[in-house]
């Protein structure tokens, strides 16, 4: 462990990074419009598209097999709506029929041509983080580091560009497509450019990162960021420093424990959303404890209240209105009424004069609010 | 041919053909449940969650014991059903994606188990990796008495709990006004339907076990608007599509759960087709093409 962080190590680290920056880039934009399923879909359609350039090329390194994997995860998702809007089955079912169908057609196919291709399903699921350093691009005689940083770098750049192009249109079709439809924005353009994009994503980082670390990173940072974020930018912004930390900590965590860095990288997007889920304002579960319990708060003030404001001017008041007798009164135990009680003259709702409580004139507007009078 | 006979002179091949019948069997009767209730990619999920808890199963144990591993993946799956749940009940993560988070998470833990695994081979651990995608070929005997348990378990379930199913199914709130115990038939649907899951991945494997439960009951569902007969056929036609699956995989030497998922796929779009032509023969003779497909004669695919 002397040379830890070696030129392997940080080159790994780079693409995982920046598949991470990828796969959040697209995915923010597939969960929005509740197709975070897609992803998964996708992933494992584009094997068949694969198998079949790979059929007409006879060349496993040939940028043909990326557009026939992009034309295949573009073509799983129109599949997808055409079983959906034509066959008339729902949206779950028909995800869940279409990429199994397309998968089982590309295993059949590789455990046919077996001799004469080394296509590694099992490396589809898992992908080969640990080995993408070995396969750097080479111009003239210099390398130039992992051939997937340029691929993946290339493709972030390409989302940020048309990111920047489109982020106005975009976002108006996005959260209101009648309305980019009548202003003249069509939905159906941007609904097509982001699942190609989506897909073109899934396909770049897939051979490094594994269909299944691509749906954990395109669906995890961006629900983790929509519990923090109400803004698209922020969304966006909150969803790549997630992605990135999330690879960060799986390769830190997962070179130390000498386990599987795609494994690690989703457990630490599941870990990020995790803590989101925990603390998020609003969302989270310690803000809708809190909330709870100021309600309930709230809820015991009024109702002490309403009781002095009913009794106070009545022959009884010195009994009811009784700092002291108020825990039979309420049957409240004591803890409780000094801790209403407390809080209420704090916000001096309430007075205390000889230990007898008399609501001020805010607390008595406050209970006949209650009252309804 | 006697059946007998044919199973002494390939009991290997019998025995494959027995387990993918009562797996197909079980997996389409009960998918097709889910598939009316629009939860069709649960089973997705759970295949997936249950994977870390079949390796974890096998740590413990050291061996692959098949109840340990059951178990292990049955609990990984359960609590995956059970956080799915609770997220999208707690938070604004919306279903779809609560789905594909758990999911994504549970898998990369199981990749994570997986690699710890490797580092240490032992000739016990040969074979874990067959849960990815399958393998019908190695079913054994004692296979076939845990897959013919779960149909048995599945069938006896349905008959008895079948006028309740039916009415949580469609109409929930119903249920509930009727006084029906619905958190007992749900647990019930979930725990058979995680069973099915768990054990029917030794064959069909991580990917395609969601292909088995739900395939059958989206053909069966263009054949008939009953939910008995739908159900009915959903059995049916898995236990025969996994038949037919091992034979032609047999023959064509393709690997068999791939196989079954394709023959599956077929009928599905056979199916479509011939609903597809009898709603045409149906609007030629009386309404206009395009008032039958607005009527949505056959009631599927309403939004």
């Amino acid at each position: 462990m002397s040379n830890f962080p070696d030129i392997a190590d940080l080159q790994t680290l780079l693409v995982a990074c920046l598949g991470a920056v990828a796969c959040a880039l697209g995915g923010a934009f597939l969960v929005l419009r509740r197709l975070s399923l897609l992803a998964d879909a996708i992933s494992h359609s584009i094997l068949l598209g694969i198998v079949l350039a790979w059929m007409i090329v006879r060349d496993l390194g040939s940028p043909v097999l990326l557009l026939g994997a992009t034309a295949s995860g573009v073509f799983a998702v129109w599949l997808v709506e055409w079983f959906q809007q034509k066959a008339g089955i729902k949206e779950d079912a028909a995800m869940g029929l279409v990429f199994p169908a397309l998968f089982s057609a590309a295993v059949v196919l590789i455990s046919q041509l077996a001799h004469s291709v080394h296509l590694d399903t099992d490396a589809v699921i898992n992908g080969r983080l640990e080995l993408a350093f070995l396969d750097p691009l080479i111009l003239g005689n210099i390398s130039l580091g992992p051939r997937s940083a340029w691929i993946l770098g290339g493709l972030v750049v390409l989302q940020l560009i048309l990111l920047a192009m489109f982020f106005q249109p975009l976002r108006i079709v996005w959260f209101d497509s009648a309305f980019a439809a009548s202003i003249g924005i069509s939905p159906v353009f941007f609904h097509w450019g982001v699942t190609t994009t989506a897909s073109l994503t899934c396909v770049s980082a897939f051979d490094a990162l594994g269909s299944i670390l691509v749906v954990a990173l395109m669906v995890g940072p961006a629900s983790s960021a929509l519990l923090w974020a109400r803004q698209l930018s922020g969304v966006l912004i909150l969803s790549v420093i997630f992605a990135l930390i999330s690879a960060t900590l799986g390769f830190v965590t997962g070179a130390l424990l000498d386990v599987s860095l795609s494994g690690m990288i989703a457990l630490n997007t599941g870990l990020i959303f995790g803590l989101s889920w925990f603390a998020a304002p609003e969302d989270g579960l310690v803000a809708q404890w809190a909330r709870k319990r100021r309600q309930i708060l709230e809820f015991r003030i009024g109702l002490l209240l309403v009781h002095l404001r009913t009794h106070e001017d009545g022959p009884d008041s010195d009994e009811e209105c009784s700092y002291d007798r108020l825990t039979t009164h309420l049957k409240w135990p004591e803890s409780l009424v000094s801790f209403v009680s407390g809080d209420a003259l704090r916000r001096e709702l309430l007075t205390e004069e000889k230990g007898l409580l008399r609501c001020t004139p805010r607390g008595r507007d406050l209970a006949r609010h209650l009252l309804d009078e | 041919m006697n059946p007998l006979i044919w199973w002494e002179i390939n009991p290997a091949l019998a025995t494959v053909v027995l387990g993918t019948a009562l797996l197909g069997l079980a997996t389409g009767a009960l998918g097709s449940m889910a598939v009316l209730r629009r939860n069709s990619l649960m089973g997705d999920a759970l295949s997936h969650a249950a994977y870390p808890g079949l390796l974890a199963g096998f740590l413990l144990n050291g061996t692959k014991s098949v109840a340990m591993m059951v178990i292990g993946a049955s609990l990984f799956a359960a609590l995956a059903q059970w956080l799915t749940g609770f997220l999208i009940r707690s938070t604004r993560v919306r279903p779809d994606a609560a789905l594909a988070l758990v999911m994504g998470c549970f898998f990369g833990f199981g990749m994570v188990l997986q690699s710890h695994l490797q580092q240490n081979p032992s000739a016990a651990q040969a074979g874990l990796k067959d849960y990815l995608f399958g393998q019908a070929g190695l079913l054994l005997e004692e296979d076939i008495a845990l897959l013919a348990t779960l149909a048995v378990l599945v069938l006896l379930a349905l008959f008895v709990g079948w006028s309740r199913w039916k009415i949580i199914t469609f109409d929930r709130a119903h249920a509930v006004s009727l006084g029906i115990n619905v958190s007992f038939w749900d647990t019930l649907y979930n725990f058979l339907f995680i069973l099915s899951v768990v054990i029917g991945l030794q064959v069909a494997g991580v990917v395609l076990m969601s292909a088995l439960l739900i395939m059958p009951g989206c053909a069966a569902r263009y054949w008939t608007t009953r939910m008995s007969a739908m159900v009915t056929l959903a059995g049916a036609s898995g236990a025969i599509l996994g038949v037919a699956g091992t034979f032609a995989s047999n023959e064509l030497s393709w690997p068999p759960g791939p196989t079954i998922v394709l023959l599956g796929f077929s009928w599905l779009i056979l199916s479509f087709l011939v609903r597809d032509f009898r709603k045409k023969r149906t609007s030629y003779s009386g309404f206009s093409q395009d008032t039958s497909s607005s009527l949505n004669i056959s009631g599927v695919g309403a939004k």
